[in-house]
C-alpha cells in the first residue's frame, strides 16, 4: 500500500479533519487548566482549581446519573433491538427484506 | 388509550423525567443498535442452526445455545456503541429533560453559556471524556471473557 504514493492524497482530507479535531481538543484542555475571572471572558493564569471543584457531590451525582441513563438506554435498546434485528435477518419475504434493509 | 384500557391509572409523565429521557434516547439509538446486530446475525452460518435443529433441539434451544452465543461480538459492539452514543447526547436531555435531568453535556452547556465560566466547563468536559474512556475500558474488560464464546 505504501508503495503507491497517490494513495496519500486520499488520506489528506481525513488527516486535515483529525488535525482540526486534535487542535480543538487541545484548546479545551488548556482552557480547563486556566483560572476563572468573574465578569470576563478571558481566562486567568494556570491552576488546577477547576479539577478540585469537580470533586463536589453535585457533579459526582450528575456523572453517575449520566452513566446510569447511558446504561439503561443501552440495555433497553438491546432488548428491543435484538428481536428486531433477528426478524430483519430471518425474514423469508424478500420484498420485505429489501424494503427494510 | 392505555388509560381507557385500564392498563395504567394516571397519564405517564414523560416530560422532565428520567424515564422520558431514557425513552427518547432509546428511540434515537435503536437504528444504530439494530444495524449492528443485524450485521452480526447475518454473518452467522445458518447451517449451525439447521444442524442443531436436525439433532433434535427445539427452536428456543437452538436460539439460546447456538444463535445467541454466536452473536455475542455483535451484542458487545452494539452495547458499546449505544453507550458511547448516549454519553454524548445533548439535544435529547436538553429538550425532554428541560433542566431537571442533568447529563454531562447539558451541565457543560449551562456552565459555558449561562454562567460564562468557560474554564470550569472545559474541565468538566475533559472529566467527562476521561469518564467515557474509563467506562468503555471497563466494559471491554468485562466483555473479554464473553468474546471467547463467539465464533472460533
Amino acid at each position: 500500500m505504501t508503495s503507491r504514493p497517490f494513495l496519500r492524497a486520499f488520506v489528506a482530507p481525513a488527516t486535515l479533519c483529525a488535525l482540526a479535531f486534535v487542535a480543538a481538543l487541545a484548546a479545551v484542555m488548556q482552557y480547563s487548566l486556566r483560572a476563572y475571572v468573574p465578569g470576563s471572558l478571558e481566562p486567568g493564569g494556570f491552576t488546577l482549581a477547576n479539577f478540585a471543584a469537580l470533586m463536589k457531590p453535585l457533579y459526582a451525582r450528575v456523572f453517575l446519573d449520566t452513566v446510569w441513563i447511558c446504561f439503561l438506554t443501552a440495555l433497553f435498546t438491546l432488548i428491543i433491538g435484538y428481536p428486531l434485528a433477528y426478524a430483519l435477518v430471518h425474514a423469508r419475504n424478500v420484498a420485505l427484506k429489501r424494503s427494510s434493509w | 388509550m392505555l388509560l381507557k384500557a385500564g392498563l395504567i391509572g394516571a397519564p405517564v409523565q414523560f416530560m422532565f423525567t428520567e424515564f422520558g429521557v431514557v425513552t427518547a434516547l432509546v428511540h434515537v439509538t435503536l437504528p444504530v443498535m439494530v444495524i449492528m446486530l443485524a450485521a452480526a446475525l447475518s454473518h452467522i452460518d445458518r447451517d449451525y442452526e439447521r444442524a442443531a435443529a436436525s439433532l433434535g433441539a427445539g427452536p428456543i434451544r437452538v436460539f439460546v445455545t447456538v444463535t445467541l452465543p454466536l452473536s455475542t461480538p455483535g451484542i458487545i459492539a452494539g452495547v458499546t456503541t449505544a453507550f458511547a452514543w448516549t454519553f454524548s447526547a445533548f439535544a435529547t436531555p436538553q429538550l425532554i429533560g428541560g433542566g431537571r435531568v442533568n447529563m454531562v453535556a447539558n451541565l457543560v452547556y449551562q456552565l459555558g453559556f449561562a454562567s460564562f465560566n468557560f474554564p470550569f466547563a472545559a474541565s468538566l468536559s475533559v472529566a467527562g471524556l476521561v469518564l467515557t474512556f474509563a467506562v468503555l475500558a471497563l466494559m471491554r474488560a468485562a466483555a473479554a471473557p464473553l468474546e471467547k464464546i463467539g465464533p472460533h
